[in-house]
């Protein structure tokens, strides 16, 4: 036969030292040795049964630690005073009764110790405490409902196996979900159940291939693609590299496998520093600000048009730094294959051709070949759109001529055809254009449906220049956006928040997550809103002041001891029994003759003894009274354990 | 604690209680408290619920002696208390006791009997002596009377006045017994027979020394009297009341409470011995104001209770 309560007692002393052991290293001299003292004194008292420190040595031995660790607290040392403080916490509570809400503490206690211990290192020796202490509180929590129901309560060998069978049972159930929530639903890098609804019509988003005329329309995704930290930049600035398209296969721009090497030279202009956080994505291409020109953080190579890819293509999200050089034009001092840059489509209409040709009347330069494409080109007044879009197997004379609306690709690849044709060297990149500035987090957000495809043209001693078709368009808006209603400001503020926990959680790094903090501290402290922001903290602070003072006061204010005994007592029955405890007409032996409670019918008994015989409590009755206030509700002991 | 001769009295109210007066522990109960605190009881209810029979029970149980009258309009003074009578063979008159020379007095249907008799009834209550043509005759103690009315029946009797009504400790109805209590009185039958054989538990020095440890022993606390002060103040401020409870009023509810106390084995009164003799004790003290006589004046009186707050430090 064990006894419950020594089991649990020795469980809680094993759940104690695993939440130690793994911080013990971290923490201060004085409460590294604390705790052995700690539990060798805890045990002391557990066999004698008395606690001589319960109450005030307690207490004070929990404020002045809590003074000093929190003098020490500071944003460069955040963690240590927090992790010395629980350990203190976690003394004080071993030294003490090991009631069940003692226990509770402790074992919340401990996990917290645990979890803390990875704030200063994080070695798969963490796992086995984590797996243990687990394990041993799931068996412990079990064991404390069986605690509450009787004290003295003991198991057979048997009976207790079952126990802590069952109680085992629970933490194993839930390691296939745990794998589920935490180590697998994080890692997808596409919703899983995104099969289910797959759209009839291709949604916009940067792909590997450009095929205008597929489809009659294409749908606004507006997920996010990736998210850039950066100074804010004029719209002309904000297109974002991704890929080069250099040839053809059939009417479709793709990026051949063999591109002619050319060697650029480092493209002059200002130069932008971005963080760059992609959502995860299967797609290889780096993105960032025109032109890239180095890419840190992540293992990359370098294309000669470039572009970047990921050597290693992961899963998961990762985080890179980018250089880029604002400039519209690279330079390509050697020149470049222009062959491999001027191959046509296999089908080109008699018109696009006739068209072309009007072009080179005259064999002007490359230059006036591009301008006189780019007049033409914006005369005609296309329409930008992403419905009612031409489905032909030549896209291009079908937007040319016939429907007149596309999206980027069909301007990109209609512009990129005529250069060719009029003899121009020209690709097509893509990538994304624009993005929207979260004031809050100082970063861009740049959605799916902002990916876009732009055209280069190689012109003799300026080298590749970026043309974007689609600003030719009768509808294209470059005006700047209007000022934001609230409902966008909330957004960003919504979106910010995801930024922050990306940053916060999911790349994790203690260093960086103080930074970051103080740079949202900085940053919130910067956000305006209307008259709220001013007002907002010195009024709430106030409130919950106030609100403190008068419930101290209320509970406390100028009360006797009686009083506050009583008023424990009409809590505790209101809890157990429900009875409710304003109900002043009552009197304490009615409430007992109602509830029929042994403990309830004591304290009547003694506290009506001495107040009705006009006599203060004794301090003896006090304490007497205050055992029975806790008793109230339990249920009362079997027969043979009044013998015992 | 000094509760002397308390298991004799529970005893008492026991034995009566389960064997002969079934049902009737409430009223049993208060005719004890009443005569432990030195009051006189009014029975209120219709007939043939057993009010002489818990008077002859009480009387045979206490071991006290039992005397019984049967008020009429024609009923004169002396016919209770006695009179001088001719003694031819010594040539002198003598003093003949009347009926309320007994420790326990049944007076059926005091309110048939006129008020100049009424009047004679109550001063010897109170004064506890007869005085009869000039002298003056000490009633045996204790002494309990157990008076009777029909609330119902209206023609023909002298109601008491409210001053008189304050004279007795306690107003009580007896009620209906439970269902299968009823059933099983109804076919025993009636108990008299019974009644006459039992023996007395206790003796009248008992009795004596019990009233003795209730007037002596028990402790009424500042607090209870601030409480049942609250409760005689409030019934005197009531709108529905023209006049609240008495001082003698308030002296009998505290005798009460104390007696209370006293069964219930605590040498202190709490505020639940004051609330559990409140109407009994406090209600027929009550003068209601015109438009309000209808209402029920032991509710009223609960009412009362249930908005004054208990003491509790």
């Amino acid at each position: 036969m064990v006894p419950v309560s020594t089991l649990i007692t020795v469980l809680a002393y094993a759940v104690a030292i695993l939440g130690y052991l793994p911080v013990a290293p971290h923490v201060d001299l004085a409460v590294r040795l604390a705790f052995p003292l700690a539990m060798a004194a805890g045990i002391v008292f557990d066999r004698k049964g008395k606690y001589p420190l319960t109450g005030i040595p307690s207490t004070i031995a929990t404020i002045i630690p809590f003074v000093v660790y929190l003098l020490q607290l500071s944003m460069a040392n955040p963690a240590a005073p927090v992790v010395n403080f629980l350990v203190v916490l976690l003394c004080v509570r071993i030294v003490n009764e090991k009631s069940p809400r003692n226990l509770l503490q402790i074992f919340a206690l401990a996990l917290f110790a645990l979890a803390s211990s990875s704030l200063f290192s994080l070695s798969a020796l963490f796992l086995v405490y984590l797996f243990l202490q687990l394990a041993l509180i799931a068996v412990s929590l079990v064991l404390l409902t069986f605690l509450s129901v009787d004290t003295r309560l003991r198991l057979t060998r048997q009976g207790l196996s079952r126990v802590v069978g069952v109680a085992l049972a629970m933490p194993a159930a839930s390691v296939p979900l745990l794998l589920i929530f935490f180590a697998i639903l994080p890692r997808t890098q596409y919703p899983l159940l995104n099969f289910l609804n797959v759209p009839g019509e291709r949604a916009t988003g940067f792909s590997d291939r450009v095929e205008p005329g597929k489809t009659a329309s294409v749908g606004d995704v507006k997920t996010v693609a990736f998210r850039a930290e950066c100074p804010q930049l004029g719209r002309n600035d904000l297109y974002w590299r991704g890929i080069v398209f250099d040839a053809l296969a059939g009417a479709t721009w793709v990026r051949s496998e063999k591109r002619p090497d050319e060697v650029p030279a480092a493209p002059k202009g200002n130069e932008v520093r971005q963080v760059i956080y992609p959502e995860p994505s299967r797609n290889a291409y780096l993105l960032a600000l025109d032109i890239p020109t180095r890419m840190d953080g992540v293992r990359a190579s370098q294309g000669a048009d470039f572009t970047f890819t990921r050597r290693v293509s992961g899963s998961g999200r990762i985080r890179y730094e980018a250089n880029s050089v604002l400039s519209d034009a690279i330079p390509v001092p050697r020149g470049i294959d222009r062959d491999h840059y001027l191959r046509l489509p296999h089908q080109v209409s008699p018109r696009t051709a006739a068209l072309a040709r009007g072009f080179t009347a005259g064999t002007p330069n490359d230059d006036e070949r591009l301008s006189r494409v780019e007049t033409w080109f914006t005369q005609q007044g296309f329409r930008y759109a992403t419905s009612g879009l031409a489905v032909a197997a030549d896209p291009v004379d079908a937007f040319l001529f016939e429907r007149r609306t596309g999206h980027c690709e069909f301007f990109a690849s209609s512009f990129a055809t005529l250069l060719r044709l009029a003899g121009v060297p020209a690709r097509l990149v893509g990538g994304y254009y624009g993005g929207d500035f979260n004031e809050i987090g100082g970063y861009y957000v740049v959605t799916e449906d902002r990916a876009h495809v732009w055209v280069e043209a190689f012109i003799e001693k300026r080298g590749w220049v970026r043309i974007d078709p689609s600003s030719f368009a009768a509808n294209f808006d470059r005006a700047t956006p209007s000022r934001r209603s609230f409902a966008t400001k909330l957004a960003a503020f919504a979106d910010s928040l995801t930024w922050y926990w990306n940053q916060a959680v999911i790349t994790y790094d203690l260093q960086k997550q103080v930074e970051l903090v103080r740079r949202a501290n900085r940053q919130f402290r910067g956000l305006n809103l209307p008259v709220v922001s001013r007002w907002l903290l010195p009024v709430a602070g106030g409130a919950a002041a106030f609100a403190v003072a008068v419930w101290w006061i209320v509970t406390f204010g100028g009360s006797t001891h009686e009083e506050r005994l009583l008023r424990r007592f009409r809590a505790r029955i209101e809890k157990s029994y429900g009875v409710p405890r304003n109900h002043r007409s009552r009197g304490l032996k009615e409430l007992a003759d109602m509830v029929n409670d042994p403990a309830v019918t004591e304290f009547a008994a003694i506290f009506g003894g001495a107040i009705y015989r006009d006599r203060r409590l004794t301090a003896e009755e006090c304490r007497q009274l205050s055992l029975l206030v806790n008793a109230i509700g339990v249920p009362v002991r079997r027969e043979d354990d009044k013998s015992s | 604690m000094n509760l002397a001769k308390r298991a004799e009295m529970l005893h008492v109210i026991d034995t009566l209680a389960t064997h002969y007066l079934k049902g009737k522990v409430r009223a049993v109960r208060l005719s004890v408290i009443a005569l432990l605190s030195g009051g006189h009881i009014l029975l209120e209810d219709i007939p043939g619920l057993g009010k002489t029979t818990l008077a002859l029970a009480l009387a045979r149980g206490l071991g006290l002696s039992f005397g019984r009258v049967q008020c009429t309009s024609d009923l004169l003074p002396t016919d209770i208390t006695g009179l001088s009578i001719f003694n031819r063979k010594e040539s002198r008159f003598t003093f003949i006791p009347g009926p309320i020379f007994n420790n326990v007095v049944l007076v059926d249907e005091i309110n048939r009997a006129m008020p100049k008799t009424q009047s004679a009834l109550l001063e010897a209550m109170e004064e506890r002596k007869v005085t009869v043509e000039g002298t003056t005759h000490p009633l045996p103690g204790p002494f309990l009377v157990i008076a009777t009315q029909n609330p119902v029946e209206q023609v023909g009797t002298y109601p008491l006045p409210e001053s008189q009504l304050d004279r007795f400790m306690v107003r009580s109805g007896i009620g209906y017994p439970p269902d299968a209590i009823e059933k099983a009185i109804i076919k025993g039958g009636s108990i008299r027979d019974g009644i006459q054989s039992l023996a007395p538990l206790v003796t009248a020095d008992d009795i004596a020394e019990a009233q003795r440890a209730v007037k002596e022993n028990i402790y009424l606390s500042d607090t209870v009297v601030d409480y049942l002060y609250a409760i005689v103040a409030a019934t005197r401020n009531h709108p529905a009341m023209s006049s609240g409870i008495s001082t003698r009023g308030a002296i009998g509810m505290a005798e009460t409470a104390k007696a209370h106390a006293y069964l219930e084995g605590r040498d202190y009164v709490i505020p639940e011995d004051v609330k559990a003799i409140a109407a009994p004790v406090g209600a027929h003290r009550l003068i209601l104001t015109m438009e309000n006589e209808n209402l029920d004046k032991g509710e009223l009186l609960n009412a009362v209770l249930n908005a004054i707050p208990v003491p509790l430090a």
